[in-house]
């Protein structure tokens, strides 16, 4: 697989995904709304996160939500991702590194389901 | 002024009026709701309203104390009717509607049609209240310069040559945020959709009634011929042939206050 070349440890990266995030996000949430199938209970699973402003969406659907609930965006960089965690203080987070997503396929789910999850 | 192509006295233009409200109602509903604007008191402007289906819709959103007007050339395939609904038969052309009266106007997939596009624009803006906002969605056929197979290229080459000689301008969608910069609106904002569609889907069928219309004058025009449509409408009943076609722009400003 060639590399990435808008790598997350290039400078400006998670100022041009913040930008990303706000350029498209209407859009994404849009078309996740019209969906109609994120509700409490549901589970997600969003590939190439970026930044994970996309979780946040997720989230809003999800809040009223009294038992634990998981969120598992997966990136190839996780950083920009735990940033975000970080930004939700009231959340609490499991991350790990242990497990390698970069050269898992997308089958990988079950693999990567521990790698980075958030709990409320 | 050449003449319009899709008068509404052709057979089956109320059923494919009533396909593109389909179609394109829950787009143009989410940009005028995007806007904030519509409330119960406000005063709307239709121009090009068809079969009256979006003014319909305005006239309940603006209810009570409000009012929307729907203007058209020909009002001839409303049956919507509505209290606070006042349908008008006229030409935008001409002037603007009630000058600085509007809290909105909108026009969609009206001004490829008319000839002289930046009047109708002008006169568009001006019937805008200072503050008011001006919604038009347009097409731009950009999507069928990369249409596949190579034979429903040609269709659409055929169609646009057709089009061009008709006074029609199929890429006006990507003119329409300078022109509205041009007159001075403030505010100016935009985006650009298209639906992804296969044979027999609602798209397709909205393509096959409209070439099904057209067919004699897109003949007799030398620009397409049988069997070039025919192979495109064997394309909009084919469920395994995936297709973009027409791309709408909707733009949006505000007109200045005073």
């Amino acid at each position: 697989m060639p590399q990435y070349v808008l790598g997350h440890y290039l400078k400006g990266e998670g100022k041009r995904l913040a930008l990303m995030s706000e350029l498209l996000d209407p859009m994404h949430r849009r078309y996740i709304d019209a969906l109609n199938i994120v509700r409490p209970g549901a589970r997600t699973l969003e590939v190439g996160c970026g930044n994970a402003n996309a979780q946040s969406i997720l989230l809003l659907r999800l809040e009223r939500i009294t038992e634990t609930r998981r969120l598992l965006p997966i990136d190839f960089f996780f950083l920009a991702a735990a940033c975000w965690c970080e930004g939700h203080a009231d959340l609490s987070f499991s991350w790990s590194q242990d497990c390698r997503c970069r050269d898992s396929p997308l089958g990988s789910y079950q693999k990567c389901r521990n790698t980075f999850w958030v709990i409320i | 002024m050449p003449e319009y192509v899709l008068g509404h006295h052709l057979k089956g233009e109320g059923s494919r009026l009533a396909l593109m409200s389909e179609l394109l109602d829950p787009m143009h509903r989410r940009y005028i709701e995007a806007l904030g604007i519509i409330k119960p008191g406000a005063r709307t402007l239709e121009v090009g309203c068809g079969n009256g289906s979006i003014s319909a819709w305005l006239a309940e959103q603006v209810s009570p104390g409000g009012k929307a007007v729907a203007v058209d050339l020909d009002l001839s395939l409303i049956e919507v009717r509505a209290p606070n609904l006042e349908l008008r038969q006229g030409d935008i052309v001409a002037g603007p509607v009630e000058r600085g009266s509007f809290d909105l106007a909108t026009a969609r997939a009206v001004l490829h049609h008319v000839v002289d596009a930046e009047a109708a624009i002008k006169n568009l803006a001006a019937s805008v209240r200072p503050g008011g906002a001006l919604l038009l969605i347009e097409p731009d056929f950009l999507p069928v310069s990369v249409a596949e197979p190579p034979e429903v290229r040609a269709f659409w080459d055929g169609w646009l040559a057709w089009s061009r000689e008709r006074g029609i301008d199929y890429y006006i969608g990507r003119e329409l945020a300078p022109r509205l910069a041009a007159l001075g609106l403030t505010q100016i904002s935009g985006n650009v959709e298209t639906a992804i569609y296969n044979g027999g889907s609602r798209w397709a069928d909205y393509w096959a009634q409209t070439i099904t219309e057209l067919r004699g004058d897109l003949i007799t025009s030398g620009k397409l011929n049988d069997e070039l449509v025919d192979t495109f409408l064997d394309h909009c009943a084919d469920s395994h042939w995936w297709t973009e076609t027409i791309a709408f722009s909707a733009v949006h400003g505000r007109a200045p206050d005073a």
